[in-house]
């Protein structure tokens, strides 16, 4: 049987279900009243961090770097065709994507939802890789690789993870490299997809206008049960100190880029709603665009508007990182240290934290609007063991003391490493 | 979703409203409409970026966005696009429904209020805008003109418009260029904004559930005091010299870009419209269309191959990143392709699959505010204002004649490469 659970926004009196589907899937529908279109996921908890694991305390498997990602190209051909043919003929929009702890398939619709379902429910559960089809795809993967090479926001943000993370995989280029994808064959393929694609280790969310009824009739006919298994992920212990401060690469560029990082202490789970919510309200304190610190940058020509900070965390990583254009990223760099320095001793201000946390709160309704942004927490939400609206709640309970502690816990300013990309 | 509904509030200002009460925010923005000249378009993209960072009454940038910020996290945003050979200039804000306000605060006439300010009352003094402001804008501006070039695919396909409109104001840069930029003033700036509020064409956009009328009201009061001389807006369908231009530009890159312009003569007030889109669409569009299927998936040639039709001007660019050494292969490729079209080899699949990922798309467009907002505005201009629906309606009717008619109009005008140095 499906156990199926309604939950409701005490504060806006949205609500999704959440139904463990008795093949193993975990599956989340958020119906969207008077919305035209449907917006589904289908995701792993597997991305391009995973290459090393074992299953049910078997021996250990490393794979290739970039696997999960040249996985996802290829799971889009089955057997019987591939999908953008499939989709072709319903008119979804259908796209994947590989972060660092996850892969997603998806589509969007506003006809034939149920088929388009299917179809997405289909082939990711029928994998067919041979060595052809696997060679096919060098050639594209390579060129995306060659195309993020030239990209200098991808670049700096990878060459900060090489300062901050001596052992993390977080610091390896999602799609790995032309030489690491040149090992990838069907055999490994399957290896990695019959481990990670398993339906307990996945979850499906769909938001729109859909009922739960239409996601299970579907469901029903399309998913086989699964039987569980005990998936172990290595991970080399990371020393709670960086790898070096400072990196630089030479692209052709008119205006140098910076990312600067503050490394965490990545505990052995993922952040709660509560320690998100004082996070995000410090972090707005602190670094938004009403901030003196943000004025003072501006002011003395050290960032420009394309300025911006976020929470960088996943399994066994969890940073701080500012990035942006500047003509001299290392006195910006200094001067957010010395401002973090003079918060901290000093006392924050609470009518500053009030505003805060109002706008935190603000942000957070204003992402239900979008079913994409429904269903892409919701996968987040999932795999980090947080329910999608405990944050909004949670904001509404962060006190002022919350945050001064939270500031005493993170950004350490012996602890940060600056990557800046320039014209030659 | 209610309509758009249109008011003429003044001498060629229009405000425009779309009612919805799906969303938990709203948005209103205000877009002027002006000739892209190359002698003012710096000047206009400083101006729109000067008017967002005070006014009067929040005389700095962080008093202004304090008030944001305590109006539940708002935004205030500008930017500055090109639409054929006009310029436009776009201040927004956004922000909570009321209904969503944990007190009483009127997010939404607070919002209205400070979009009035900041474009009727800036931070002016003898007639000029504030040195602090001033200085901050231009650094700004010419950082993002720097920016632009960052960023290589960008770059090209910026390069290859420029290359095919060298005669037309298409071919200049939205933001204008860096020498105009330094050499303006902030005595400048402040003609500038006379002469916007005299002479642009202005459209505002109201998207929520909120009280639309009173905004309507604040803005047509402001819009009273003002003498309001509109310049004629023109633009035209792009027509090709004749001459196949060919540039080759290199650079140290790992993988180089290829961009390809073609004439259709046909654009957004066109009967034919539709049917171009479609024939884009059937090119390079979707995952079924014959660059993706054929470029990259049989000869796995690169990771990007795409045509995107320019409404207002009536083109086609075709872009694709590839390894240096196989652009002549890519080109090759990418005009077989091409010559598949022009020659009338069009499968039924090909029109019903780039038919429905179109309608699809035109359906999903309405459950976004942003998605409401931009649609009209880059139709507000055209002769009739079509719904998403609409257009649905009559790309369901295009037929095959009508494609094989215009794909024989498409014209080679421009091939640009961006080549890897060796």
């Amino acid at each position: 049987m499906n156990d199926i659970k309604e939950i409701k926004s005490v504060r806006t009196g949205d609500k999704y279900y959440k139904i463990n589907h008795k093949s193993g899937l975990t599956i989340y529908v958020y119906p969207k009243e008077k919305y035209s279109s449907a917006y589904a996921i289908f995701g792993t908890k597997y991305g391009s961090i995973n290459t090393s694991f074992s299953v049910d305390g078997k021996e250990k498997i490393t794979v290739p770097d970039g696997i999960a990602h040249y996985l996802e190209h290829k799971l889009f051909e089955s057997e019987d065709g591939d999908a953008f043919t499939k989709y072709s003929k319903t008119g979804a929009s259908a796209n994947a994507y590989t972060s660092f702890d996850k892969t997603c398939y998806l589509f969007s619709c506003s006809d034939n939802f149920k088929k388009n379902l299917e179809i997405l429910l289909d082939f990711v559960q029928s994998p067919y890789f041979t060595a052809e089809t696997v060679a096919k795809e060098q050639g594209i993967i390579g060129q995306e690789i060659k195309m993020y090479d030239d990209s200098p926001d991808w670049r700096v943000m990878f060459n900060l993870l090489e300062c901050l993370y001596h052992n993390h995989p977080v610091k390896i280029d999602i799609a790995g490299t032309v030489e690491t994808i040149a090992e990838i064959t069907a055999e490994k393929l399957y290896e990695v997809y019959n481990t990670f694609y398993n339906l307990n280790n996945m979850v499906l969310c769909v938001a729109g206008n859909v009922t739960v009824d239409e996601v299970l009739q579907i469901c029903d006919k399309e998913l086989k049960e699964n039987e569980q298994h005990k998936i172990t992920n290595y991970f080399e212990k990371e020393p709670y100190e960086i790898v070096k401060p400072y990196t630089e690469q030479k692209l052709t560029v008119s205006v140098p880029l910076f990312n600067f990082g503050f490394k965490e202490k990545a505990g052995d789970r993922m952040l709660t709603a509560k320690e998100n919510a004082e996070i995000d309200i410090l972090l707005t304190m602190l670094f938004s665009p009403s901030s003196e610190l943000y004025s003072e940058l501006l002011e003395e020509g050290l960032i420009n508007s394309s300025f911006s900070y976020e929470v960088f965390e996943g399994p066994g990583y969890f940073s701080i990182l500012f990035g942006g254009e500047s003509r001299n990223p290392e006195k910006a760099s200094e001067k957010i240290k010395d401002y973090i320095l003079k918060v901290k001793s000093e006392s924050l201000s609470k009518e500053d934290f009030e505003a805060s946390k109002r706008a935190c709160y603000g942000d957070s309704l204003s992402s239900l609007n979008n079913i994409e942004s429904i269903a892409n927490t919701l996968v987040s939400s999932h795999f980090s063991g947080n329910e999608f609206f405990e944050y909004t709640e949670a904001l509404a309970e962060v006190t002022f003391e919350d945050v001064k502690n939270r500031l005493n816990k993170i950004l350490d300013v012996n602890n940060c490493a600056l990557s800046v990309v320039k014209g030659e | 979703m209610e309509i758009l509904k249109r008011e003429q509030i003044g001498n060629n200002v229009f405000f425009n409203t779309v009612n919805d009460s799906r969303f938990k925010t709203m948005k209103i923005s205000v877009s002027a409409y002006l000739p892209l000249l190359k002698e003012t378009a710096s000047q206009n993209a400083l101006l729109c970026d000067i008017l967002t960072r005070s006014c009067k009454e929040y005389s700095t940038l962080s008093i202004l966005e304090k008030k944001l910020l305590s109006l539940y996290g708002a935004s205030l945003s500008s930017h500055v696009k090109k639409e054929g050979d006009l310029q436009v200039l776009t201040i927004a804000v956004s922000g909570l429904d009321d209904k969503y306000a944990f007190d009483d605060t009127k997010i939404s006439s607070e919002l209205a209020e400070i979009l009035c300010k900041i474009i009727f009352e800036p931070n002016v003094l003898n007639g000029e805008f504030t040195e602090q402001d001033f200085k901050q804008s231009l650094r700004q501006l010419l950082d993002t003109m720097d920016s632009d070039f960052n960023e290589k695919r960008v770059y090209a396909v910026s390069r290859c418009v420029e290359i095919m409109n060298q005669n037309s104001p298409a071919g200049i840069k939205r933001y204008g260029d860096k020498e105009s930029a330094e050499k303006t003033t902030a005595k400048d700036l402040y003609s500038a904004w006379q002469n916007l509020l005299k002479s642009a064409r202005f459209e505002i956009m109201y998207v929520g559930d909120g009280d639309s009328l009173s905004t309507l009201n604040i803005f047509k009061n402001k819009f009273k005091n003002i003498e309001r001389t509109p310049q004629k807006l023109l633009t035209a369908t792009f027509k090709s010299d004749g001459n196949v231009k060919e540039v080759v530009e290199e650079m140290e890159l790992s993988q180089s870009k290829l961009v390809i312009g073609f004439e259709t003569g046909v654009s957004a007030d066109d009967e034919n419209y539709c049917a171009i889109m479609l024939l884009s669409a059937i090119l390079g569009g979707t995952p079924s269309a014959k660059l993706f299927t054929n470029v990259r998936e049989k000869q796995s040639l690169c990771y990007y191959c795409i045509s995107r039709y320019y409404r207002r001007k009536g083109y086609i660019i075709v872009e694709s990143g590839v390894e240096g050494e196989n652009l002549e292969r890519a080109k090759n490729s990418i005009f077989n392709e091409v010559n598949e079209l022009t020659s009338g080899n069009i499968t039924d699949f090909e029109i019903e699959s780039a038919k429905l990922a179109m309608i699809n798309g035109y359906k999903s467009i309405t459950d976004t505010v942003t998605g409401i907002e931009t649609w009209y505005l880059t139709r507000i201009l055209d002769n009739k204002v079509d719904t998403p629906e609409e257009t649905a309606e009559k790309i369901k009717t295009v037929t095959k004649e009508q494609l094989l008619m215009l794909a024989k109009n498409i014209k080679l005008d421009t091939i640009y490469m961006l080549k890897n140095k060796d």
